[in-house]
């Protein structure tokens, strides 16, 4: 369903394919005149072919930069010419008067409470303030197993609703099983409720969204028939550690190019990334209740990234998928060190390598297949480039090893070495100015907008954060290379990944930790560096780069993970995000909300087992909330009885994690516990003494 | 009326805890559910009679201003699959392994 705005649509994809083959295409014969200077070789195959596979990915992320700068410059020579305050034209007013409500969903899976309810509670101050309060509903959707973050989401959801009184519209839900994990809540949710409005925001535990974002998103897609589902391409923020600033600065000073580029080419043919992102409700329950692959995990059963599938399953049924960069309010926290990033990775790269299964079933869209390999690749990649790496050892030291001959047949005069030196340094250097391309674009961009250069620290903090970024990334790149080669492997081998909540905040990284994740890295440094020493001295400063950032991944990663040297570089103006210097109102409210988690002390804990069987209100309330999710699990009354006895003996804490689970989600025995010891406890006794 | 037993104060306390009601009016409250349950039980009552009775209030008149949960609106979202081997082909990669199916049969499609 092309838009008729779309023409030149066909020639800018046509242009971006062209380029990238082209120039991946130059790119391989470069290296095949220098990698078969004296000859190609049938071993010389697999080498171009790696090659080529690299190229490929390396030049269409680059003509995607390429496309996007053109289109951050010309948004901001519009916003230039315009005046500051100027913005693409929206109409008024947000929503027609018949609109029906929103529903926002955020499925929770052992989240801190604490940040999960601050942020619904930011945004919700951020829509009433907008005015538009009343048209979204908010569903939090919680998979939580943990029994004392589960009281504490439904506590903390109390006093949002007690805060909110009066007004129906923030609802709090536990699943007793949580089959399907992230889209079986979402099911869930529609299945039951999803009927009641048109639209749905998805959001992560740690999204937020300022209202003009969720109140554009919800106009665009109801003006819009033919389209299913708008993705604002979430950026990083409220970053404390080192590594995460410097994330979220690369992101906010670069990010918005490949992103821009994308949405340029794509059009109707975006893709979806889990959250922030708004659904049209029908399309998806009629398209998008995701199958379980045959087999076993992880290649089979439940689809972990469902997000490229679901995306996938509307464009096969004729929607439209748009990747709404320019709107700028939806963000996220991104892993606060290097280990967090890479267990979301491994994740991520399961899931993703999940999608071979399907890339080539009938019916879908070209752009969904080229998601699918695009997400393969992005983990591939890595193997691909050590593989290549380890080839070429091998080549360069077979070469080294191997006695020059001069003469050769009958041919009287010598046959000299050829040099290829000049030409593999042409293409090194071609390649590292390819890849910095896109960053020194997005620099130029952020130092021509006056205001913005200056917020973000000025020209020379500025510059120098780029430079600091990209020496950072280049010591990374080696260390998330052997992580994602290591991932990839193990999921061919057959190791599945389970489901943990992540961690979200920032902390310092424990040093057992950090060794015990970055030791081989490092080992396989020093031993790649001692034998191109011993065999091969001459290529040892080719290979430097790759290998210092493996020797050094235990200190780089204790370092980036620091919280102090995260504070200190900010109160030195680098690696300033634009959302850090001038937050939106929606991050500011969310920074004055938070507290301290509510079960991060043993005492908090404790104190809520206690109120849950003593305290009424929460004890009704609970139990009020299990009667009307009205799914119960299969109840061994016996068990149950001989529990209850126990917590009313020795207190709650002397269950299990799945004892205290079966007692909390039986609302009789809840109920029971509560009669029982209510009259017995503080309050009753009080009770009892007046009365007398 | 007669309160030998303290019940009155037992469960204005109680609502109050309940958040439903203070002072006065919890006491009015309590004295209500007592007699109703004295029309309906006669005789002697338990605790937790009565406090149990005192929550269905508190519940009800909460559950006419506040509800903890919408109501639903059943649906079913039919399973997909993903096929090979062009048109017409039976080769069916992806089971449909039933998740979501909830206890006590199948959901009613209303729409």
């Amino acid at each position: 369903m092309p838009r008729r705005d779309a023409t030149h649509l066909p020639i800018l994809r046509g242009l971006i394919a062209t380029l990238t083959l082209g120039s991946a295409a130059v790119a391989v014969v470069v290296f095949m005149r220098i990698i078969g200077a004296e000859g190609l070789l049938w071993a010389h195959v697999p080498m171009i072919v790696l090659f080529g596979v690299l190229m490929l990915w390396l030049c269409q992320s680059i003509w995607l930069a390429l496309t996007g700068f053109f289109v951050v410059a010309w948004r901001d020579f519009r916003r230039w010419w315009k005046g500051p305050a100027w913005k693409p034209e929206r109409p008024e007013p947000a929503f027609s008067p018949d609109s029906a409500k929103t529903a926002i969903v955020m499925p929770v899976y052992n989240e801190d409470p604490g940040r999960v309810f601050a942020g619904l509670e930011a945004m919700l101050d951020d829509l009433d303030a907008a005015g538009a309060g009343d048209r979204f509903d908010l569903f939090i959707l919680s998979d939580t197993r943990n029994p004392l973050v589960w009281l504490a989401e439904e506590e903390a959801w109390a006093k949002l609703r007690s805060r909110d009184r009066g007004r129906d519209r923030i609802f709090y839900r536990r699943r007793v099983r949580n089959e399907g994990r992230k889209s079986g809540n979402i099911a869930d949710f529609l299945e039951r409720w999803g009927l009641n409005y048109p639209f749905f925001i998805v959001l992560d535990a740690d999204s937020i969204m300022t209202a003009e974002t969720l109140i554009e998103m919800a106009r665009r897609i109801e003006a819009q028939p033919t389209v299913a589902l708008i993705q604002a391409p979430p950026r990083p923020v409220r970053a404390e550690t080192l590594f995460a600033r410097i994330q979220a600065f690369s992101a906010s000073v670069y990010g918005s190019l490949p992103a821009a580029g994308l949405a340029a080419v794509a059009d109707g043919n975006g893709n979806f990334w889990g959250h922030n992102a708004i659904i049209r409700t029908e399309a998806f329950i009629d398209h998008c209740r995701l199958p379980h692959l045959p087999g076993k995990a992880p290649l089979g059963g439940e689809i972990l990234s469902h997000d490229f599938v679901e995306a996938a399953l509307l464009r096969r049924a004729g929607w439209e998928i748009q990747l709404a960069d320019d709107l700028e309010g939806s963000y996220e926290e991104s892993p606060p060190t290097i280990i967090d990033f890479a267990r979301r990775d491994r994740r991520w790269c399961q899931g993703n390598l999940q999608h071979g299964r399907i890339l080539a079933a009938d019916d879908l869209h070209v752009s969904s297949r080229l998601y699918f390999a695009s997400g393969i690749m992005a983990y591939s990649s890595s193997l691909v480039w050590l593989v290549f790496l380890l080839l070429g050892g091998v080549e360069i030291a077979r070469r080294e090893l191997s006695e020059t001959v001069y003469f050769t047949g009958e041919v009287p005069t010598p046959q000299w070495p050829i040099s290829m030196t000049e030409a593999a340094v042409t293409l090194l250097v071609v390649t590292m100015a390819a890849l910095l391309m896109p960053k020194v674009l997005a620099l130029g961009l952020a130092l021509a907008d006056r205001e913005r250069c200056r917020r973000l620290g000025g020209a020379v903090r500025l510059t120098l954060s780029v430079l600091l970024e990209t020496l950072y990334s280049a010591l990374l790149a080696p260390v998330m290379m052997m992580f994602h080669s290591g991932f990839v492997l193990s999921v061919l081998a057959g190791a599945s990944v389970g489901w943990g909540a992540q961690r979200r905040s920032g902390a310092a990284t424990d040093l057992a930790e950090v060794v015990r994740a970055h030791l081989p890295h490092t080992i396989a440094g020093l031993l790649a560096g001692a034998a191109i020493l011993t065999w091969v001295p001459g290529m040892f400063w080719w290979a430097f780069p790759v290998l210092l950032g493996l020797v050094v991944s235990i200190p780089l990663s204790l370092v980036s993970s620091s919280v102090s040297l995260g504070h200190f570089t900010r109160r030195l103006g680098l690696f300033l995000a634009d959302e850090e210097v001038s937050p939106p109102p929606v991050l500011v409210r969310l920074a004055e909300l938070e507290g301290p988690s509510p079960v991060g002390e043993p005492a908090q804990r404790e104190a809520l087992l206690h109120r849950v069987i003593h305290d009424p209100r929460f004890n009704l309330r609970h139990i009020r909330l299990l009667r009307a999710y009205g799914e119960f699990p299969e109840a061994d009354r016996a068990r149950l009885t001989e529990l209850r006895d126990r917590v009313e003996k020795e207190g709650f804490s002397a269950l299990s994690t799945d004892e205290m689970l079966a007692v909390l989600q039986d609302p009789e025995t809840m109920e029971e516990l509560h009669l029982a010891t209510w009259p017995r406890s503080a309050a009753g006794t009080a009770a009892r003494t007046s009365a007398a | 009326m007669f309160d030998s037993n303290g019940y009155v104060d037992l469960i204005a306390r109680y609502l109050e805890a309940l958040g439903y009601g203070t002072g006065a009016r919890a006491r009015r409250r309590a004295l209500q559910i007592l007699n109703d349950l004295r029309v309906r039980h006669g005789g002697e009552i338990d605790v937790s009679t009565l406090l149990r009775a005192a929550r269905e209030q508190a519940a009800l008149a909460e559950s006419l201003s506040e509800r903890p949960l919408p109501p639903e609106e059943p649906v079913r979202m039919p399973p997909q699959s993903f096929r090979y081997g062009g048109r017409g082909s039976t080769r069916d990669l992806v089971s449909h392994a039933g998740r979501n199916e909830r206890k006590g049969g199948p959901i009613t499609v209303t729409r």
